[in-house]
């Protein structure tokens, strides 16, 4: 018993020590765009009163960039996850459940990152009924109806899958991304383009970063005494 | 004594030596004691028992592996971590308690004793009074004196009894207490004990196992006792390696011994080891796990290992326990030659059920399943019976299957309405130079009529000029159409569901035919229409198909003119003019006179037939010899011909053909060939005249069977299906039961298959083969006119529209014929009659068009029983749901289908009301619609879980198990909630 016992505490003593050492690893970098941006696009709403009354007009997200300068500018709404070079164990679950709210007749955020096992909450902010259909293929299907003043609906993806397209057949322009991931490494860039990916030890990764429109880019960066910087840019040109 | 001298004298003048015999008797001892020794040997050294042996060492390593996995799994559960440490910990406590404990016991041993000792003394005493009780009785009934003193002593042994009771009450108390109170210091730990071996289980069922399997885990008695019993000799007492303990005695099915009837005993187990057991997958055979155990040998299965054994399925000898006794089959030469060089396998020569070799298992699934038209799993024997039913075996061979089938070919009662001589004659010669998918065979230009190739040129044309002139006329209801767009008609059969049956010009053929692809060739290739026959043909033929062909599978669909003539269009624009250029040859008197002979000289004299043939003109020639020659070839098989619609068919019987004695079927010169039926079935397929080779034969004697020109695939399919056709047997008690409910469904599935409904639907979770003909018309038709109806008005922003990729597959979906797996438990059965009658528009976003099939009430009435039966749910009545359109509920009903609530208009069509705004990718059916079209019970079952009935279903869950309802309705019920919903939508457009 006794034997058993250390064991157990030398176990997690070494998965802390794992964990406390990882910490100080952070990979950062910018994702960025060369050439002519895509203009946003407004969205009819026509097709439920409820969406066109309440709301100014709706741009659509597959495509944003913030301020850029020389042609090239910084994008949002770009998932970012190391795709391989991290140590295979089980990883501490996410604390507190990912949040994505239908406001407005859209998805907000329009891409975000959850882990395997992670809380899903859907939340129907609208006065109107939304329907969240998930088309992930690796995780059981899920399409719930949400009429105004529902509950939030829980869920939780079963399998890794990047991305799982997630719609509203209700209001068809309405879809969100959602990068499912068996561990914590990923984050998704806002309109300055920055992400940082914490937790990784001393190490050379593949990163990919994925695009709603452009797909995905791959990159290999090497973690030294904490820190990796890897700047990712897509272009259309050939 | 001199005589016995004499005789010893006599006696020792014997005419053999005593040493020599001594020599023989002492060799041939040893010679018999050697052949006991090989034949133990032999018996020890049984194929079986090294197996068993083997499979023994394989176990072994298997338990200990999956022993290690468990018990690392355990290890690193924390579950396992937290009760073994508490049991430890418990146990420690326990054991610090130990002298208290042990205390304890021998208090409570001390208590049992007494206990012990005052109920016997009890029951003594109990006896005692039992005796005096008699004897008071006795006394009395004698009068005697001593009446009153036995009495008195009865009386004072009761009162002994009840002290003594008392005593041993209070005895019993007290162990009772002593043992409270030591169960109470152990209750801790038997429950933490019991809790861990919750969590162990598995690994202890496998250490027990193990424990029987592993030498070195037994005791030295155990372990004596293992090795011993084995040894030879030994073995004849209880051997652990034994036929006996896995055979399986087959109940119901027995094997007919001429005059008697003995259960089938099936030993393939005792080689075949792991078979019903997982795990073993990875394994070489015997020890192999059977590939499906969720369809075979599985408790679960609904072929249980117990009840069907093995060779009720694979043929064979089930008592054989050697390789070669078992009558194994090889699927090759190879592999037969293989086996010879491994096994010493040979030919088990008078046995009739021989096992079926692999690729041909299925065909035992017929001997049960012979009903059904597809049998779950048995994928190969469907194809193969679809490949007969399409090929239309059945025209010339009986199979008692298809007793009752219509023709598979058009009628040629008004060829001549409808195609040129000159290209029925190139199309009779040579059929897959004009399309080389086409389902009709070749009779000519084959391995055993081209070298008389004049001859049958003549032939074919005679047989042509028959059809022609006695074809009749026909009077088609257009006499002239609509001037036809081609590119409308390209478009209008992609995207009608003409693919559902027929495959288009310039479509590839898959490579290797499967069922799926066959649904597609339901009806011909439409390729080279224009060269083979009109437009105006065509569109008559598709404004009403049976106008021309009454028996004909091609449904109705409810063409326009301007459809039908667009259609005819663009058919008729496919053309290969190359195909019939050349005219048919001129009618030679000598060759027909040559042909006429064969056929009239067994009636008459040659001079008498030369006599009649000089009267004939060269017509009445022709016309004698295609009337003979159609005769001989069986043309009205497929077709049906003028003066040949009641011809009986012309080939052998196909009922029973996998029995057949192999001595009848004629191998010609192919020594080669392994005489083997399904040998012989294999090739008669590849090439139906190959049996002629090197032959010396008449022409009139030549095989006639035409080639169908079949892949590998096919044929396999189709020797499997033959291989299926057995005498059935009476005795067979596994016959799938004939119960109402199955003939029902089986005669539906029947209809399904000549109607083809698969080549659009999903039926019972297969078919749908349209399905990607309708991601192709997505893709390249539908978006390009909704593209060129946009108007085109923002800017270019160097995007373009590539960016706008459509999601094919969901799309697919919704734009395909609806999946009628469930159908019967979902609309009401008076419903689907009148649909499958006169089809209304449920979903007036397809484009394809359900066609209108013209059934007899009793098709009607066999599918729509089917579908009620196959969703096992009432037929043909069922009850009404009434709605009060006064009550609360409903009130709820209406505002739950509100866009304040479900917004169920958002997508559902209502009373012919469109969803405003939606696109009509998202559109739904008319809820309208549904009182008279849903069963109510299936709404409340499809409204709880629409995933569960339809997976991929645009239509959400409202009512997640277990979670709050969404809307705050009827207090939040859902089952109350649903009825109201489906209460208030059977209202919509119910006039009654």
């Amino acid at each position: 018993m006794n034997l058993k016992t250390s064991g157990a505490v030398v176990a997690l003593c070494l998965v802390g020590s794992i964990l406390s050492t990882a910490v100080a690893g952070t990979i950062e970098g910018t994702v960025t765009y060369k050439g002519k941006p895509r203009p946003a696009k407004t969205i009819s709403t026509d097709a439920d009163p409820v969406c066109s009354m309440s709301h100014e007009a709706i741009k659509d997200e597959k495509f944003v960039v913030g301020e850029g300068t020389d042609g090239v500018y910084p994008m949002g709404n770009i998932f970012v996850y190391v795709k391989s070079g991290y140590a295979e164990h089980p990883y501490p679950a996410a604390t507190g459940p990912l949040v994505i709210d239908q406001k407005g007749c859209t998805y907000v955020p329009h891409v975000s990152g959850a882990r395997v096992g992670q809380e899903v909450e859907f939340k129907n902010s609208d006065p109107t009924m939304h329907n969240v259909h998930s088309l992930g293929k690796n995780s059981p299907a899920f399409n719930r109806g949400m009429p105004a003043g529902a509950p939030n609906a829980g869920y939780a993806f079963k399998a890794p899958e990047v991305m799982v397209k997630i719609k509203c057949d209700a209001h068809p322009w309405m879809s969100c991304y959602v990068g499912v991931l068996d561990h914590p490494f990923f984050a998704v860039t806002e309109t300055d383009g920055k992400f940082s990916i914490a937790g990784l030890d001393d190490g050379t990764y593949v990163v990919e970063t994925w695009q709603e429109l452009l797909g995905t880019l791959t990159g290999s960066v090497t973690v030294k005494d904490g820190s990796g910087t890897l700047d990712i840019q897509y272009t259309r040109d050939k | 004594m001199a005589d016995k001298k004499e005789n010893s004298h006599e006696w020792d003048q014997r005419h053999y030596s005593a040493h020599l015999l001594n020599i023989i008797f002492a060799l041939s001892s040893l010679i018999f004691l050697a052949s006991m020794i090989l034949m133990f040997w032999k018996d020890y050294d049984r194929e079986w028992r090294t197996h068993q042996r083997s499979f023994r060492q394989v176990e072994l390593a298997k338990t200990q592996e999956a022993l290690a996995i468990e018990q690392e799994r355990l290890t690193s559960a924390s579950s396992y971590t937290t009760l073994s440490n508490r049991v430890a910990e418990l146990e420690a406590a326990q054991a610090a308690q130990k002298s208290e404990l042990d205390a304890m016991a021998v208090d409570r041993d001390k208590a049992d004793k007494k206990l012990g000792v005052a109920t016997q003394d009890l029951n003594f005493e109990k006896a005692e009074a039992s005796a005096m009780r008699y004897r008071v009785e006795a006394a009395h009934g004698e009068h005697d004196h001593k009446a009153e003193a036995l009495r008195a002593a009865y009386e004072k042994l009761t009162l002994s009894v009840s002290t003594k009771s008392s005593v041993v009450d209070g005895l019993q108390a007290e162990l009772e207490a002593l043992t409270a109170a030591m169960t109470a210091r152990t209750a801790a730990v038997d429950e933490a004990r019991k809790e861990l071996g919750k969590v162990t289980l598995q690994r202890d069922l496998l250490a027990l196992r193990l424990s029987k399997l592993d030498p070195s885990k037994m005791d030295v008695a155990t372990r004596l006792g293992d090795t011993v019993r084995d040894l030879p000799l030994m073995d004849a007492l209880n051997p652990r390696y034994n036929i006996r303990d896995h055979q399986i005695i087959v109940e119901g099915i027995t094997e007919d011994l001429i005059f008697d009837r003995v259960p089938r005993v099936d030993r393939c187990t005792v080689c075949h080891l792991g078979i019903d057991r997982k795990g073993f997958e990875d394994q070489p055979n015997p020890f192999k796990t059977h590939p499906d155990l969720d369809l075979f040998l599985g408790l679960s299965s609904p072929h249980p290992l117990k009840e069907f054994g093995c060779t009720s399925c694979h043929g064979g000898r089930g008592r054989g326990t050697s390789f070669t006794s078992a009558a194994h089959m090889p699927r090759s030469p190879e592999q037969a030659a293989e086996w010879k060089e491994e096994y010493g396998w040979h030919e088990l020569h008078h046995w009739d059920r021989p096992m079926r070799p692999a690729q041909y298992t299925q065909a035992g699934c017929f001997e049960c399943h012979s009903g059904a038209s597809q049998t779950t799993g048995a994928d190969s024997l469907n194809l193969g019976l679809a490949v007969v039913e399409r090929a239309g075996c059945y025209g010339c061979h009986e199979i008692e299957k298809y007793v009752g089938r219509s023709r598979v070919g058009p009628t040629l009662q008004h060829i001549a309405s409808k195609v040129t001589p000159q290209w029925a004659y190139h199309w009779l010669n040579d059929p897959k130079g004009f399309r080389d998918h086409t389902w009709m065979p070749s009779f000519f230009n084959q391995t055993n009529n081209s070298d008389i190739k004049d001859r049958t040129d003549q032939e074919a044309n005679a047989m042509v000029q028959y059809l022609m002139r006695e074809s009749r006329a026909h009077e088609a209801a257009h006499e002239s159409m609509p001037t036809g767009d081609a590119e409308r008609g390209r478009v209008l059969t992609r995207s009608l569901g003409c693919q559902g049956c027929h495959m288009l010009d310039g479509e590839t053929y898959p490579e290797t035919l499967t069922i799926q692809s066959l649904r597609r060739q339901q009806g011909p290739g439409l390729t080279g229409i224009g060269s083979k026959t009109t437009a105006l043909w065509v569109f008559n033929w598709l404004k009403d198909p049976r106008a021309y062909h009454p028996a004909t599978r091609m449904p109705n669909l409810r063409l326009s003119d301007q459809e039908a003539a667009d259609t005819a269009a663009y058919l008729v624009s496919s053309r290969k003019d190359d195909f019939a250029a050349t005219p048919p040859p001129a009618p030679a008197a000598e060759a027909l006179d040559a042909i006429a002979l064969e056929f009239m000289v067994p009636g008459m004299t040659r001079a008498q037939a030369t006599q009649a043939l000089a009267t004939m003109s060269l017509d009445e020639k022709q016309q004698y010899c295609g009337s003979k020659l159609i005769r001989r070839y069986g043309c009205f098989g497929c077709h049906d011909i003028p003066g040949f619609e009641d011809a009986r068919p012309i080939g052998t019987t196909l009922n029973e053909i996998a029995d057949k004695s192999i001595s009848k079927l004629d191998f010609g010169l192919q020594h080669d060939l392994p005489h083997i039926n399904y040998a012989w079935f294999e090739q008669k397929l590849a090439n139906p005249r190959l049996f002629d080779e090197g032959m010396v034969k008449e022409p009139k004697d030549r095989l006639r069977m035409p080639n169908f020109h079949l892949e590998p695939a096919a044929i396999n399919a189709v020797v499997t299906a033959l291989l299926g056709f057995t005498k059935p047997d009476d005795e067979l008690k596994k016959m799938v039961p004939r119960t109402p409910r199955r003939i029902f469904v089986e005669k539906g599935e029947a209809l399904a298959g000549e109607l083809n409904c698969r080549g659009c639907h999903v039926l019972r979770g297969d078919g749908g083969a349209i399905k990607d003909s309708v991601a192709y018309w997505l893709e390249h038709i539908k978006t390009n006119s909704d593209a060129s109806e946009e108007d085109d008005s923002g800017e270019d922003d160097g995007w373009g529209e590539e960016e706008e990729e459509i999601d094919v597959a969901a799309l697919a979906r919704a734009y395909s014929p609806p999946n009628l797996t469930g159908e019967g438990a979902k609309v009401q059965p008076t419903w689907l009659f009148h649909f499958l009658q006169a089809p209304e528009t449920i979903r007036p976003w397809l484009t394809l068009r359900m066609p209108s099939y013209g059934l007899s009430d009793d098709q009607l009435n066999t599918l729509t029983a089917f579908f009620s039966y196959d969703a096992e749910k009432p037929f043909p009545f069922v009850s009404q749901t009434v709605v009060d359109t006064n009550s609360a509920a409903y009130a709820a009903g209406r505002e739950m289908f509100s866009p304040s609530a479900m917004s169920c208009a958002r997508c559902h069509i209502t009373g012919g009301q469109t969803p405003i705004g939606s696109s009509e990718d998202n559109w739904a059916p008319d809820l309208a619609k549904a009182h008279a079209r849903l069963r109510g019970d299936w709404i409340l079952t499809w409204l709880q879980n629409p995933q569960a009935i339809e997976p991929g279903t645009k239509m959400p869950m409202y009512w997640a198990p277990g979670e709050q309802s969404p809307v705050p309705h009827l207090d939040g019920d859902p089952q109350r909630q649903r009825e109201a919903i489906r209460d208030y939508m059977f209202s919509l457009g119910n006039t009654q």
